[in-house]
């Protein structure tokens, strides 16, 4: 419990650098799906799968703010990777903006591409050793769909939020948001492409909010 | 004549009848060849079918097709037209060179359509010229989509002029990466083979017919539409899915043979249409008519010259006959003595044959006693592996002993340790004992008394606690012993054997099991029988090996198995009356379930009634020449109260008899020098009356007769109370 309390504030200073002020906290649970285990139909690549069935990691939410923030400095980096023909981690939180790596860590060509409107793009194939590593920017908020042209099963969701103040969840659904400036907010976690909940909030100064899903 | 006349008539109506049997059997076998030609097209149409279907399978699970659905509700223009060009591509051999319809090879499609997730049809961009003629109209598409289903589907088109052409449609659904849902829908119209000229020959006409309209390439537009309407009548309202009906075309007589090719669709009934000329047919069945009945006449005319020619013949014969009977009694004399002297031959030859049934038995014999002694081999080996199971407790718990002074330290612990040593050491001795057994195989082995099966049970999971918890723990698993017992009649049976077989079955289940697991073992009522229940949940058993478990010698673990422990089980229950059951499933784990008849009335325990004790203090001379043994027995012998003096052999022992006065000698029988039983000899010229219990290892192969101043054969290992057992019988026998 404190092992996860320590990466939950890890997570959470890594993610927002007004921390040291903490203002306000919403934490609680998101309810979420039951795993899917996608039978392997492609056996044309030697897949990571355990009694015919994907390896896919368990869902997790996504809950972030909504409102008017001030602008603060670009964000940075972030990585979304290929290793055992899977993506790492299949679910990416980014703010508008962010520019997103998609280094190749297989000993295989992959190629990424999306047809979802927030951005459509196609890497091509290319090898481990491709440099630069791949990247685009995401300036377009909205959910991105990644594929993979060689490997039909792979899947990775990039979403593009328009607000600093996101986390994802653990697998159970729990998640805390730190570091919040009080005002009135709108509260949404994203479970999967097709459910986005929402919850108006209140944020006061130095107060603890408990919100569950749903 | 008048018989004649009878006889040709008779003649007459046989050919007419074969004649006609003929002719219908060769239409039945018309019949059957163009049903199996009919038959055959629609297995062509199939594999045409499924080639096709894969091909769009293959184009609707590419992840570009996909992920162009899963982008966005409403696809934009852009990737719908590179849905179609990559659709044009990738089936470019179905879609291309399909301008002229009619010369169009069979394989090839005319229309591809996507549908998205709200059934609205994708349009293909206007500058894909790709697209074959007629397309087909918004109309028809909207038909076809509301009707979207995986079965083979058929439509009409009458775009193509007045013709009016049909398309047989495959529809395949595109389905979300995600969660596997319909996201939307490819259609592919393509010629229906039943129609094309792939088939088409000179005899045979193959066609479609749906919704009261026959569409067949090469008869006339009335023939077609008058036996588009025979074939409406046959196939009914109802609509009856396969049958066949003659029909007339063009005058001469024809074959029709239809089937339904969409039954369950939701798309309009469509058969396939087959037409098989009969005419040439109808002329051989004539032709051969008139043979059959021309060879009928001229076999008959043949028939009556033969008979009027034999009959004249048959009249000579009654005057020679008087002649021929002279002959005949002489020969009859000749006969009878050639009779005798076959019966003397006979009567040899008996004797011959009895002596060659006398070998014969005396090599069945052999073959028996050979067969015997293979079997002795088998199970020397098998009691070899019920002997180092049964040593598995007892190395087991004395290491465990030996190392761990504190469990020494714990009396209570220590003594349960110790009794289960007893009760494998004694097993061990028992599996030994079987060997006698086995070799008089009728003789009185059934030494069967009450058995608690429950209380085994518990005496068994602790036996065999080394195995399942120890070794199976070294090993990385976790294997529990479930016992679900509850209070069953006694058995008769033989307690070492059935704690072998629980033993076996035990290991068995921690074999099966080498990511551990539960073994459950469960002791039931079942009206008057007893239930055993040895259940694992591990690897199971396919249905092959299920069935050959049994056997001796048939082993899944390779080199670590002897494949006897379960024959073992087998023929433990078979001497035992019970029944076995396996029921096992691979991946789910095994379960064993044995049956015991109840234990009859009569056989009530007879053994551990009397055992009374010699009471009395004894003066015994023991003579052995293994000190182990000496000391077993003095001490044995000390607790009861018997004074003891000890000789170390035959010679040794029989100048202690003569020194002193004894009232009972327990003596070994194999030792160097004097053996056990010349000592015996030598003591009973003495003194008869002194009893003697002679010790031995090898007490279960010999017949005491054979050993006569002896008064008790005890066999080695012996117990305490096995010891007690014997000076008591040696005491009443002398």
């Amino acid at each position: 419990m404190k092992a996860r309390l320590l990466t939950f504030c890890l997570v959470v200073s890594t993610m927002s650098a007004v921390s040291a002020r903490a203002q306000a906290v919403i934490e609680g649970k998101v309810e979420l799906p039951k795993a899917r285990s996608a039978p392997v139909v492609s056996k044309r690549y030697e897949i990571v799968s355990k009694g015919g069935v994907l390896a896919t990691d368990p869902p997790t939410a996504v809950v972030y703010l909504e409102g008017t923030f001030p602008k603060g400095a670009a964000p940075a980096t972030a990585k979304m990777a290929q290793k055992d023909l899977n993506f790492v981690t299949p679910l990416l939180p980014v703010q508008v903006g962010t520019k997103v790596e998609f280094p190749n860590e297989d000993d295989t060509y992959h190629n990424i591409f999306s047809y979802s409107p927030a951005k459509r793009f196609d890497l091509g194939r290319y090898r481990p050793e491709e440099r630069p590593i791949p990247s685009q920017v995401f300036d377009t908020a909205g959910m991105v769909t990644l594929h993979c042209e060689i490997h039909e099963h792979m899947r990775g969701i990039i979403l593009v939020l328009d607000t600093p103040h996101f986390v994802r969840s653990d697998t159970e659904g729990k998640y805390r948001l730190a570091g919040l400036p009080p005002g009135h907010y709108t509260l949404k976690a994203w479970v999967n492409s097709k459910t986005t909940l929402v919850r108006e909030v209140d944020l006061k100064a130095g107060a603890t909010l408990h919100v569950d899903f749903p | 004549m008048g018989m004649m006349l009878v006889v040709s008539a008779i003649t007459a109506a046989g050919f007419f009848l074969s004649q006609r049997s003929v002719e219908s059997g060769a239409q039945q076998s018309l019949q059957q060849r163009f049903q199996s030609e009919f038959a055959n097209l629609l297995g062509v149409q199939e594999a045409h079918r499924a080639m096709i279907a894969e091909r769009c399978r293959a184009f609707a699970s590419a992840v570009r097709t996909r992920a162009a659905f899963e982008s966005t509700e409403d696809i934009d223009q852009k990737l719908i037209e590179d849905l179609y060009v990559s659709a044009g591509l990738d089936l470019r051999d179905l879609l291309s060179g399909n301008d002229d319809a009619a010369n169009a090879s069979a394989l090839h499609a005319t229309f591809v359509r996507f549908i998205d997730r709200h059934d609205k049809v994708l349009a293909p961009p206007q500058s894909l010229k790709a697209e074959p003629s007629p397309a087909p109209t918004e109309k028809e598409l909207a038909m076809a989509v509301s009707a979207v289903e995986k079965a083979p589907a058929f439509f009409a088109f009458s775009a193509d002029g007045g013709r009016g052409r049909i398309d047989e449609i495959i529809s395949t659904p595109i389905l979300s990466t995600e969660d596997g849902d319909v996201i939307g829908t490819m259609l592919l119209g393509f010629m229906p083979a039943g129609v094309s000229k792939l088939f088409a020959d000179t005899q045979t006409r193959s066609g479609i017919w749906m919704d009261g309209r026959l569409h067949l390439l090469s008869v006339g537009v009335e023939t077609r539409s008058e036996l588009g309407e025979s074939i409406g009548r046959a196939v009914g309202g109802a609509g009856r899915e396969e049958g066949s009906l003659t029909v007339a075309v063009g005058g001469a007589p024809h074959l029709l043979i239809y089937k339904l090719l969409n039954p369950g669709s939701r798309f309009p009934r469509a058969y396939q249409v087959s037409l098989y000329p009969l005419t040439e047919s109808l002329a051989r069945l004539r032709r051969l008519r008139w043979q059959i009945v021309g060879a009928g006449v001229l076999l008959l005319l043949a028939a009556l010259i033969a008979s009027h020619f034999i009959s004249s013949r048959l009249s000579r014969p009654v005057e020679t006959l008087e002649v021929v009977s002279a002959e005949n009694f002489a020969q009859r004399e000749r006969a009878e003595a050639a009779l005798e002297m076959t019966s003397d031959e006979l009567r040899v030859r008996n004797a011959d044959l009895l002596a060659a049934l006398a070998e014969l038995k005396s090599t069945q014999q052999q073959i028996i006693q050979q067969e015997r002694l293979r079997a002795l081999g088998q199970m020397a080996s098998g009691i070899a592996h019920d002997f180092n199971n049964a040593l598995v407790p007892i190395l087991g718990f004395c290491e465990l002993l030996q190392l761990s002074p504190d469990i020494l330290a714990d009396k209570k612990k220590s003594a349960t340790y110790l009794e289960t040593i007893r009760i494998a050491a004694q097993d061990a001795a028992s599996v030994v004992g079987r060997l006698r057994e086995f070799y008089r195989a009728n003789e009185e082995h059934e030494k069967f008394s009450p058995v608690d099966l429950s209380k085994l049970v518990e005496q068994a999971i602790n036996l065999t606690k080394p195995k399942w918890k120890d070794q199976a723990q070294a090993a990385g698993a976790t294997v529990r012993v479930v016992p679900e017992l509850s209070t069953v009649p006694p058995i008769a049976g033989e307690e070492p054997a059935l704690r072998e077989l629980l033993t076996n079955l035990i290991f068995n289940a921690v074999d099966a099991m080498p990511d551990g697991g539960i073994i459950t073992i469960r002791t039931r009522r079942d009206g008057g029988r007893v239930v055993l229940e040895v259940a694992d949940t591990g690897t199971g058993m396919s249905e092959e090996v299920r069935r050959r478990c049994l056997e001796p010698f048939f082993s899944t673990k390779g080199e670590r198995g002897t494949g006897l422990g379960l024959s073992m089980v087998f023929g433990i229950v078979q001497r035992h009356g019970g029944e076995i059951d396996i029921r096992s499933a691979v991946g789910k784990g095994t379960t064993f379930v044995i049956t015991f008849p109840p234990q009859a009335a009569g056989e009530v325990a007879s053994k551990d009634a009397a055992t009374p004790l010699a009471n009395r203090a004894l003066n015994v001379l023991v003579v052995d020449d293994e000190e182990l043994v000496r000391d077993l027995l003095t001490a044995a012998l000390t607790k009861d109260g018997h004074h003891v003096e000890l000789a170390e052999q035959g010679v040794d022992g029989l100048r202690r008899f003569m020194a002193g006065k004894f009232d009972l000698v327990v003596t070994d029988k194999a030792m160097p020098g004097m053996s056990g039983d010349q000592m015996a000899t030598a003591i009973k010229q003495v003194s008869p009356k002194t009893p003697i219990i002679l010790l031995t290892g090898f007490g279960q192969f010999l017949d005491k007769e054979k050993i006569p101043n002896v008064d008790v054969l005890a066999s080695k290992p012996i117990g305490i109370v096995a010891l007690r057992e014997a000076i008591t019988a040696a005491l009443k026998a002398a």
